[in-house]
């Protein structure tokens, strides 16, 4: 209750930080029957309207009973039935909860019992009761209540990192800007050092308190800045590559060729340098290649091949 | 192998209890390292691991387990391409699930050290995160802004390089 904000109300103000945690007189004489006066203490809550709440508990027999409800309102109170003497059956908002045939195990100490029970206290008592007394008050439920243990902030802090290894640079920035824990744990010097030997390769600084996360930055910055006045500069360079469409004007190109080469097929043809032939034309080279194959022993398409036709 | 006949015994800390074979139980070092301790027919208490959040982590574990089992069986390689298909399809059906949840699967991950799932929910996380601004991180994540406004500004000056 007290983690949740809930102030007892039976402390007078002046009392000291020793009396914090004493119970009234009346709860500690009976054993039987005890019942609390509580009143949540929100910073975002004036201190009159703050809503009251009681809680009491008692015991019958082996089962203690827990009840909660708002001072002001007539709302069925929020019932915990606990079996003492074992494990715990809870019954929320009902007035008859059944109590499960006690079933002892070996290996449950009483250490766990009382782990057990302060977990179901703090599930089945204590969270509906923070949010029925926001409700009261009219007000949204604070950030960060919503599951006790949940909450992005209060993660540990390897789990956090954890968490944080998975992000991109930007994305850590922004998280950076949230608050102040998240800002501790976003600024970690591992992270920055990684994304920095990630995006613009490893320094041999050997130096250990090089501002990973202020150097990612300018380098960042800088690298922008380049980009954009390349673009400036030359806008045709950075241009996306077009696919080439059915209607997309068709560029020839040029193929930078040594002279005498018309391309095509002709360039497969064997080539007058090689023997002084004739041209690259067809008529002659086929006279040559006949002369070739009527084994005159000259070398193909020379002028001699070319004039005994 | 007698591994996987036998059943281990775990106890969430509301008293629910779980039967699971050990090659399922062992894929949480803190549970293998727990049984080899004490041996197998025992049954382990985990006090820090709620009963729901629990039979999240088994199922996965289960799930793990069969996604490697059918790993070693497979011939052809097309067939490992289909198995991380289905797995990771099933991982995305998984994490459909709401974000207190969430966070206490990766307090049980941690707990209970099963590397793959930590690190399952922890990009999960990251993702949610992804492409929001710090105002919508907060809204999304519910958390409280703690900083006065001249922080607030000084955070921004550091930061402004990526709101562009």
């Amino acid at each position: 209750m007290l983690k949740q904000g809930f102030q007892p109300l039976w402390i007078r103000q002046d009392a000291g930080h020793e009396a914090m945690y004493r119970l009234p007189k009346v709860a500690q004489s009976s054993g039987l029957a005890a019942s609390l006066h509580y009143r949540l203490q929100a910073e975002s809550m004036p201190q009159n309207s703050a809503p009251q709440c009681l809680v009491s508990a008692s015991r019958i027999g082996p089962f203690l009973i827990c009840a909660a409800r708002l001072a002001a309102s007539a709302e069925a109170a929020i019932q915990l039935m606990f079996n003492t003497g074992d494990a715990p059956a809870q019954g929320v908002n009902s007035s008859a909860a059944s109590a499960d045939p006690a079933s002892s195990h070996d290996s449950t100490t009483a250490h766990q019992e009382l782990a057990k029970l302060h977990a179901n206290l703090e599930e089945g008592l204590v969270l509906p009761l923070t949010k029925r007394c926001f409700a009261a008050a009219g007000q949204r439920l604070p950030p960060g209540l919503l599951g006790l243990r949940g909450g992005l902030a209060t993660q540990p802090a390897e789990l956090l990192s954890h968490i944080l290894g998975h992000l991109d640079a930007a994305s850590l920035a922004m998280t950076a800007c949230t608050c102040s824990e998240l800002k501790e744990a976003a600024s970690a010097l591992h992270l920055w050092q990684h994304l920095y030997d990630q995006a613009f390769g490893a320094t041999d600084l050997v130096d250990a308190d090089f501002n990973y996360k202020a150097a990612y930055a300018e380098r960042w910055v800088r690298r922008q800045e380049e980009r954009k006045a390349r673009q400036r500069r030359h806008p045709l360079y950075c241009q996306p590559p077009q696919i080439p469409g059915w209607f997309g004007p068709q560029v020839p190109r040029h193929y930078p060729m040594p002279p005498g080469i018309t391309g095509g097929d002709y360039d497969r043809m064997p080539q007058p340098f090689l023997q002084g032939g004739p041209g690259m034309l067809g008529g002659p080279l086929r006279q040559g290649y006949r002369t070739q194959g009527q084994g005159n022993g000259r070398g193909f398409g020379s002028q001699d091949g070319f004039r005994m036709h | 192998m007698a591994g996987k006949a036998v059943e281990v015994k775990l106890y969430s800390c509301d008293g629910e209890d779980f039967r699971v074979p050990s090659t399922v139980a062992s894929r949480s070092e803190t549970v293998k390292n727990m049984l080899e301790d004490t041996g197998e027919e025992d049954a382990v208490p985990l006090p820090n691991v709620h009963g729901r959040t629990l039979s999240l982590v088994l199922d996965f574990c289960k799930r793990l387990v069969q996604y490697e089992k059918d790993l070693q069986d497979i011939t052809e390689d097309f067939q490992h391409g289909q198995l991380d298909d289905e797995f990771n399809a099933w991982k995305q059906d998984f994490l459909d699930i709401d974000q207190a949840v969430l966070y206490e699967l990766i307090m049980a991950a941690n707990f209970l050290n099963v590397a793959e799932l930590l690190d399952l929910c922890c990009k999960e996380v990251a993702r949610l995160i992804k492409g929001k601004s710090p105002e919508e991180i907060r809204a999304y994540f519910h958390i409280k802004n703690d900083f006065t406004p001249q922080e607030e500004e000084e955070v921004r000056r550091e930061n402004q390089w990526a709101f562009e």
